[in-house]
């Protein structure tokens, strides 16, 4: 592997020929209650906590693009297995599919894949994952890992739904996953332990300390998952730990350091039909960046330049080490009390060196880089009309030039109803697998696959009552695709697909002690069927009951997936999958002795259903799991 | 039981319309009846490949026994492709762009094709040509697949088999059931039958994501 990977926190310097970075947008759709670490353990009350929205943040919106924010608090709280898979129950259209009970997996057998509007997948290079700002993506073939998201220090986690390129760059084509850590905001110090056991031998532990004294702020963290798996084979661990520390300089300045390390071990525990023996991987992987910003009344500045490292091993020999840098450097400015201007800049590349470590065969591999530039113009004409124009330009010495673009609006029709729309062009380049990788072949001259995505959509927000409802359009042409088997195989730039999609979705809050949620999807996705549902839906049932000193909190979530395949051209069908999952929570609030006491139960596949996303990768019948958390 | 259930029913008193309220309205049942008409995925037409066969059966690549076989008989898609001898391909035919099996009859060490000498092969896996694509299929030791493999390899399907007698009754080969009585079959321990094991791409595996 080449050592000047820092090569990219050096040309961003030469970069700024216009500033920049990428940006959060505000939800647009079912915002949820904020995470505890907005208050201290003993203040955290029952009812909804406003989710604190930052001037930078605000500042960075998007409003025209079709969001869903989740808090990291009903990430923490969901039934589900995994943070995506939590993530996807509040999002009809998007997709995730599993094989166990806790573990995804890499290479192959491996899910976890995200699936979003009919792109991404297999593998998921299509969605982007931002995570603190910086896209995570593993350098040889180019998507996120599944297993290295958690949700124990996550503040909160926003879908953006439709792509955008403009603002975060290759791989958003279906849309992009934007994870923001959680940061204590009042003074003082907070301990968090979560300890589980559950079926399978399954253990789980995390702990957490998030802090705040004075200008400075910490936030870091360890989670310990281990499992036998519901089969052989279905087994593995995660360790992921994670620490952030930030501090006010003054004068609108503030530095923060991001690190988080993991090791991910398992199994692809093949087909029920056909087991695999001992099919094992080894991943570790390791991530830092430090962020500078600057904010004033009327300029915003961030610098982030970022840092990703990755070694994975597989039974059969395979190895690599792969690393992923860049930097981003962005600015936003207040043209106008009703316009704004963001501009920025980012580098990145992508390298890695690859092996098999049975033959010693070393595979050349060659890295790619790309500096961009970017600006969103965001004008608000009349009172409640947001639009939102955007540009970016790519340039890479292995492709040429790319030039992306944006354009929606959003309109507040009064009395919570809102009307919006939104056009975007986006990209994914080559992965080095693609480009270099014999398995089964490779192409050095593959171009980045492009897509034009649009949406329009209807939406209502009240206290108590949500609706939104979207159509939407993918437009996809040079699809990279492998043809054939070694060794006459070949995989080529072609293919245009079309993918049309409508989704709908529905929350009723606080309806006494109830929180009803429900939400479909439908989309024809042409010949791409390989596990690309035609039509989703996710519903649950949320109670919040104080029962003395204690607070019960209860969810029962469903999902159902329909037309799933796991060939394209219709083939291979599935069954339905119809999975209800329920979990009970109750907590006690000690304010006099600073203490949060909260035990749990996870009780998934309550019907006992049996059921696959992935043909013969049977999942769990039911099971449990049971915990305690405690925050002092 | 706490209810915090209050309907903020102050929402909800009359409210006269304004202007832009008046004007997004049809606005945006237009732009949804709009989108809505327009929002057909890929069509009904695939549209056209231009396609050859290749005969890859002496790939260098391959080390070990290559099996001798020489196609006599091709078809793709619908298209027919003829006679590819070891090493050669077949002229381009234009076909539908869609997935199918190539389906052979394939001669065994024999290049006059004859029939006693033949036996229906086809693809391992469906083979796939996109509206616009020109594509060489190669036809190898790792892809094919024959109606008596060595013991423990599964056979051609009956589907391709059964297509592939249809396409060439000439042959005379013997019903599915039969197929290991094929005189090719039969007489000789040294075919292959069309199916070893080999290289798989693995691209159209079960797996999700995939990579590692």
């Amino acid at each position: 592997m080449r050592n000047n990977a820092l090569l990219p926190v050096i040309v961003v310097g030469l970069a700024v020929g216009r500033w920049g970075l990428a940006q959060e947008p505000v939800p647009t759709a079912l915002p949820s209650p904020a995470s505890s670490s907005s208050t201290s353990p003993a203040s955290s009350s029952l009812a909804p906590i406003q989710v604190r929205v930052d001037g930078e943040r605000k500042q960075r919106a998007d409003r025209t693009a079709d969001t869903v924010r989740v808090s990291g608090d009903r990430l923490r709280t969901s039934p589900k297995a995994t943070l995506l898979e939590a993530l996807a129950q509040d999002a009809p259209d998007m997709y995730v599919p599993s094989r166990g009970a806790g573990i995804h997996g890499v290479g192959s057998g491996a899910t976890g894949g995200i699936h979003l509007r009919g792109l991404g997948g297999s593998p998921s290079s299509q969605v982007v994952v931002i995570e603190d700002g910086t896209p995570d993506y593993q350098g040889l073939f180019g998507h996120p890992i599944p297993d290295a998201y958690a949700p124990f220090l996550l503040d909160e986690a926003v879908i953006v739904r439709g792509g955008d390129s403009v603002l975060y760059g290759t791989n958003a084509m279906g849309g992009a996953i934007l994870l923001r850590s959680r940061w204590r905001q009042q003074e003082g110090w907070e301990l968090e332990n979560d300890s589980a056991v559950g079926s399978y031998n399954t253990l789980r532990q995390s702990a957490a300390v998030l802090g705040k004294e004075g200008r400075f702020g910490l936030s870091g963290g360890v989670l310990a998952l281990r499992t036998d798996g519901h089969r052989v084979g279905a087994g593995g661990s995660n360790l992921i730990g994670q620490f952030s520390v930030r501090t006010r300089l003054g004068a609108g300045w503030e530095v923060t350091l991001r690190e988080k390390a993991m090791h991910l071990t398992g199994a692809d525990p093949g087909p029920v039909t056909h087991p695999n023996d001992n099919h094992f991987f080894d991943v570790w992987r390791e991530r830092a960046s430090v962020q500078a910003s600057w904010h004033s009344d009327a300029v915003s500045l961030r610098a982030q330049p970022f840092f990703n490292v990755g070694r994975h091993e597989l039974y059969d020999g395979f190895r690599s080490v792969d690393t992923t840098s860049g930097a981003i450097l962005e600015s936003e400015m207040r043209l106008h009390p009703a316009a704004r201007l963001l501009v920025g800049s980012a580098v990145d590349r992508a390298d890695a060196s690859a092996e098999n470590r049975v033959t010693g065969e070393r595979m050349p591999v060659r890295a790619q880089q790309t500096a961009s530039w970017y600006d969103q113009l965001t004008v608000e004409p009349v009172k409640g009309l947001q639009l939102i124009g955007g540009t970016r330009e790519v340039v890479s010495a292995s492709y040429g030039f790319v030039f992306l673009y944006k354009g929606g609006f959003r309109w507040s029709l009064g009395n919570g109803w809102y009307v919006r729309g939104r056009a975007s062009r986006n990209f994914r380049q080559p992965t080095l697998s693609e480009l270099y990788l014999p398995f089964p072949t490779a192409n050095p001259n593959l171009k980045p696959e492009r897509s034009l995505g649009t949406d329009a959509g209807l939406g209502y927000s009240s206290r108590h009552l949500e609706l939104s409802g979207a159509w939407y359009r993918n437009d996809v042409d040079n699809l990279i695709k492998y043809f054939g088997v070694w060794p006459a195989a070949e995989v080529v730039n072609i293919d245009h697909t079309t993918v049309v999609g409508l989704e709908a979705q529905v929350v009723a809050r606080d309806l006494g002690p109830l929180t009803v949620r429900a939400g479909g999807s439908w989309q024809d996705v042409g010949r791409y069927t390989k596990q690309n549902p035609s039509a989703r839906g996710v519903f649950g049932v949320e109670l919040r009951h104080p029962m003395g000193g204690w607070t019960l909190r209860s969810a029962l979530e469903g999902e159902w997936v329909h037309g799933l395949y796991m060939s394209n051209y219709s083939r291979d069908r599935m069954d339905d999958v119809l999975v209800l999952n329920l979990a009970v929570r109750a907590r006690r609030e000690q304010p006099d002795r600073d203490l949060v006491v909260e035990p749990y139960v996870a009780l998934r596949n309550l019907l006992d259903s049996r059921y696959a996303y992935v043909k013969d990768y049977t999942m769990p019948g039911f099971n449990a799991l049971a915990g305690l958390r405690l925050v002092l | 039981m706490g209810s915090t259930f209050k309907l903020n029913r102050a929402t909800h008193r009359y409210r006269p319309m304004n202007l832009s309220r008046l004007a997004a309205l049809p606005l945006s049942a237009f732009a949804l009846a709009s989108i809505v008409a327009c929002g057909s995925s890929d069509g009904d037409d695939p549209g056209v490949a231009t396609v050859q066969l290749k005969n890859d059966f002496g790939n260098p690549q391959i080390t070990g026994f290559q099996p001798p076989w020489t196609i006599c008989k091709s078809a793709y898609q619908g298209g027919q492709f003829g006679k590819i001898e070891i090493g050669q391909t077949s002229a381009a035919v234009q076909v539908p762009a869609g997935v199918d099996y190539v389906l052979m009859v394939a001669a065994w060490n024999d290049p006059t094709c004859s029939p006693e000498k033949s036996l229906p092969i086809s693809t391992k896996n469906v083979e796939e040509v996109v509206g616009g694509q020109t594509r060489t299929i190669a036809i190898g030791m790792t892809n094919h697949q024959g109606p008596c493999p060595p013991e423990g390899v599964p056979p051609i399907p009956l589907e391709q088999y059964n297509r592939i007698l249809q396409l060439w009754p000439e042959y005379g080969f013997k019903a599915y059931a039969e197929r290991a009585q094929n005189s090719q079959c039969a007489g000789s321990v040294t075919t292959d039958g069309g199916a070893e094991g080999g290289a798989d791409s693995g691209v159209e595996a079960g797996d999700d994501a995939g990579d590692p």
